[in-house]
């Protein structure tokens, strides 16, 4: 089992950019899709997200697996909430398509309009996303998060996660063994309960060890000065022409789909 | 003086327990004090006293003076401290925040809030002087053991500290890769600089010329002074002294501890049993058939051939990464042999199950705690027995006897307590018993000693070996494979490089240079006084060093040459 980070988009568009900016532009992207009722207002951005999305130059074959699972899941949240449960309360407006079996909620226009706006919120959103875990080195993001002024020790803090991510997944590997020569075998019972019941002999010596060994690593961060007000930040991060053309870029489209909300254009969803 | 504690006494607030009662140290620039005790004696509360780590990071009461450079430990916060004591930790994986060498350097000096040149600086100079420079860019995830050392003391020297306290430099690693560290904190101290280094393996430390010793015994300085009058006086039944010293002292060694002994060698020098019909020999308990062991795309070990038998002790000895490990994982299907076959008592290995196998091998890991997961002793000692469908009275009748077989009958109530709360030692006979409560017939051990005290090693090896029909166990330790094991098996460079016992082993002096393992006074001794004297040594396997150093004094005294 491999959890070491991947940074897939080195020497990339995106990958070349201050790697503040790519933490910015998926708060900036939220705050544009989160005003955006309209489809044809979500495909505009969905189309820049898209576009943001290549310049990161990840490799396809790399995260087709994540894309996969987030397609599904993202697609059965929709299917749920915007189809199959008729939560969208304009389902009234205009004549039913068809009417769903079971639930006996009647499709629109209107409803079928809201579940696209939805699932091109969510996709773009993690197109913005992907970004974020594949094109900003490891070692870059502690720095990132402190120069955007959050707590020193929560930058470090998402550093260290990083540095123990490996041996973490050794314990795991190393408990697992341990108790396979006791006899262990993970349960093949369909009851979720007692699978997760049946992790109790891995997940117990994991989670013990780590906060022993946690005190052994918050000492020698202690003992070597850790915690002061002011820390120098070795890796230097500065923002570039071109960083800050590609914020000013999201920064006008967060406005002006906010704009749109407010005067009319993509505020309400859309029915052909 | 950089360090001085006068009657220093510390208890505990969490536990109300006294670990340290009247210590005095004073340590300058020059100084390597090494400080040695017993296990649980009270060395790591001392450890975190010079570092400050107590009174301000654990809450204790502390009485007595405790003055790091010049002025009292409580009045400088640990910052102020960082830049006088430097610590290095016993395991460095746990020290090492960085995910890089560079990244890693770094991060003491960032915290002093220097400027990014000076940093850089101050890298540069501490990466020719530890000799790293070559590491420079490097994931610290993909370093070895002996590496990530070396990088966790530049780390700490970026800091510019007066003295270095090292906490057991010796438990983790093979000597040769530790001894790396101990020469670059000797040239420390040669330039000025001071250090305390915490150790059991006293022999080791001695080449490095320590200035003084404090021998700290139920959180007592039983002794303080210079190495000299230590040798003369340390209790030989709980410190690794030199052969040298245990000749010096043999009127007053006390009668060698008896272990047991399995399957004796060939007296022709131990060779391991021959290669016949089988028909001619019982099978072979585990049985390497040209098997090529690693991970992926990585050979760890290439074409081995062995056969451990029955009734032996097989020790196996090797460097970091030498293979050790994968060995003996194969033996229980924990790695499958990317060639070749294994057999168990005959049998291909691939009819078994790692659970059926627990019956035959009972694995012991390294770290107890990767073991230990149930409320209370009975229920971990039951957790194998029940995966095996074994019956409520089987568990408790064989519960009793592994408990037993541990010595932790004795303990009030143990079956109740949580294993957690048992200290080290007791985890460790506690995670055998686990393994024993499955009936297995032979015991695998990975490093059962690491880090232990020798009277507590002796105390373990007793029970351990008396406790199967066979033991085979992994170990750094070069005595305790030649005083425990009938047969030795060295790993190195992907191969087996030596198949013999002990007495033998000790005699090849192209193995130890081959295999890069480091020769002990003991060896030196067997070398010297027992080759070629079959009478002394049960065949294989060879004297305690108790009765070594008697014959070695006796024969001394007939020649009239005073033992040196």
């Amino acid at each position: 089992m491999d959890i070491t980070p991947r940074y897939l988009g080195s020497g990339s568009f995106l990958g070349r950019r201050d790697p503040r900016l790519l933490l910015l532009v998926p708060v900036l992207y939220l705050v544009a899709v989160a005003n955006v009722a309209d489809v044809r207002g979500m495909l505009l951005c969905t189309a820049v997200a898209w576009l943001y999305y290549l310049a990161a130059g990840i490799p396809w074959r790399e995260v087709r697996a994540n894309w996969a699972l987030l397609l599904t899941f993202t697609l059965i949240l929709v299917v749920v909430n915007s189809v199959v449960t008729g939560a969208d309360t304009r389902a009234g407006t205009g004549p039913a398509l068809f009417t769903i079996p079971v639930t006996g909620t009647e499709m629109t226009w209107t409803t079928l309009s809201y579940a696209v706006t939805t699932l091109l919120r969510y996709i773009s959103l993690s197109m913005v996303s992907f970004p974020v875990a594949f094109n900003i080195a490891p070692s870059d993001l502690g720095t990132a998060l402190a120069r955007l002024r959050l707590s020193q020790r929560l930058a470090y803090g998402v550093d260290l996660t990083f540095r123990f991510l490996p041996s973490t997944a050794a314990a795991l590997r190393e408990t697992v063994d341990a108790q396979r020569v006791r006899g262990y075998e993970h349960s093949r019972s369909r009851n979720p309960f007692r699978k997760l019941l049946s992790l109790r002999p891995v997940v117990v010596p994991v989670t013990v060890n780590a906060l022993i060994d946690a005190e052994d690593t918050v000492n020698a961060m202690d003992l070597r000065g850790f915690g002061a007000k002011h820390r120098t930040w070795m890796r230097e991060l500065a923002f570039g022409r071109t960083d800050y053309l590609v914020l000013a870029g999201f920064a006008v489209l967060a406005g002006a789909m906010t704009a749109t909300k407010i005067l009319g254009p993509f505020g309400e969803v859309w029915t052909p | 003086m950089t360090i001085k504690l006068r009657g220093a006494s510390v208890r505990y607030h969490s536990t109300g327990r006294q670990v340290l009662a009247g210590v005095d140290l004073a340590v300058g620039p020059g100084d390597l004090a090494l400080v040695s005790g017993p296990s649980g004696g009270g060395k790591s509360t001392l450890l975190r006293l010079l570092n400050g780590l107590i009174p301000h990071a654990y809450r204790a009461e502390v009485t007595g003076e405790v003055l790091v450079g010049g002025r009292p430990v409580a009045e400088q916060t640990i910052r102020e401290l960082s830049t006088v004591v430097g610590t290095l930790l016993q395991d460095p994986s746990k020290q090492i925040v960085g995910t890089t060498v560079d990244t890693e350097l770094a991060f003491g000096p960032e915290n002093l809030g220097l400027t990014r040149a000076e940093i850089r600086r101050r890298i540069g100079e501490v990466v020719e002087r530890v000799g790293i420079r070559h590491l420079l860019g490097r994931a610290t995830a993909q370093l070895s053991g002996g590496e990530l050392q070396m990088v966790a003391f530049a780390g700490v020297l970026v800091m510019r500290p007066r003295i270095v306290v090292v906490d057991e430099p010796l438990a983790n690693l093979d000597l040769e890769a530790s001894l790396r560290l101990m020469r670059e904190l000797r040239r420390f101290v040669d330039e000025g600089g001071a250090a305390v280094v915490v150790e059991h393996r006293v022999e080791e430390i001695l080449e490095f010329a320590p200035t003084q010793v404090l021998y700290v015994e139920g959180g007592r300085s039983s002794y303080a002074g210079d190495v000299d009058g230590f040798l003369a006086t340390a209790p030989v039944a709980h410190v690794k002294l030199p052969f040298g010293t245990l000749v010096a002292r043999a009127a007053e060694l006390p009668p060698a501890p008896g272990l047991p002994r399995g399957e004796i060698t060939p007296a022709s020098g131990g060779t391991p049993p021959a290669k016949g019909p089988a028909s001619a020999r019982p099978d072979p308990r585990l049985d390497y058939r040209r098997v090529t062991l690693g991970y992926g795309e990585r050979n760890v070990l290439e074409d081995v051939d062995l056969a451990l038998g029955t009734h032996q002790r097989v020790a196996i000895l090797g460097r970091n990464g030498a293979g050790k490990s994968t060995l003996l994982r194969a033996a229980v299907r924990l790695l499958e042999p990317l060639r070749g076959t294994v057999h168990v008592d005959g049998a291909p290995i691939v009819e078994r199950s790692t659970r059926d196998l627990a019956t035959t091998f009972g694995y012991v890991f390294q770290n107890p705690g990767q073991a230990l997961f149930c409320a209370t002793v009975a229920d971990e000692l039951a957790f194998g027995p029940r995966n095996l469908r074994w019956s409520a009275a089987e568990i408790e009748r064989v519960s009793g006897e592994v408990l037993r077989a541990m010595l932790l009958d004795d303990e009030d109530d143990i079956m109740n307590r949580s294993p957690r709360t048992l200290s080290f030692g007791q985890q460790r006979r506690l995670t055998v018993a686990l393994a024993l409560a499955m009936r297995p017939r032979t015991l695998i051990l990975d490093e059962p000693t690491a880090g232990q005290d020798l009277h507590t090693t002796t105390l373990f090896m007793r029970q351990v070996l008396a406790a199967t029909e066979s033991v085979y166990f992994i170990t750094h330790d070069v005595d305790l494979a030649l005083t425990s094991a009938d047969r030795i098996v060295v790993v190195d460079g992907g191969r087996i490089v030596a198949d013999m016992s002990p007495a033998e082993l000790a005699g090849s002096a192209d193995v130890w240079t081959r295999a890069g393992l480091r020769q002990t006074s003991l060896v030196r001794a067997i070398r010297d006084h027992l080759h070629g004297r079959n009478g002394l040594h049960g065949a294989g396997g060879i004297p305690h060093p108790f009765d070594l150093a008697r014959f070695v004094s006796h024969q001394s005294h007939q020649e009239g040459n005073p033992p040196s």
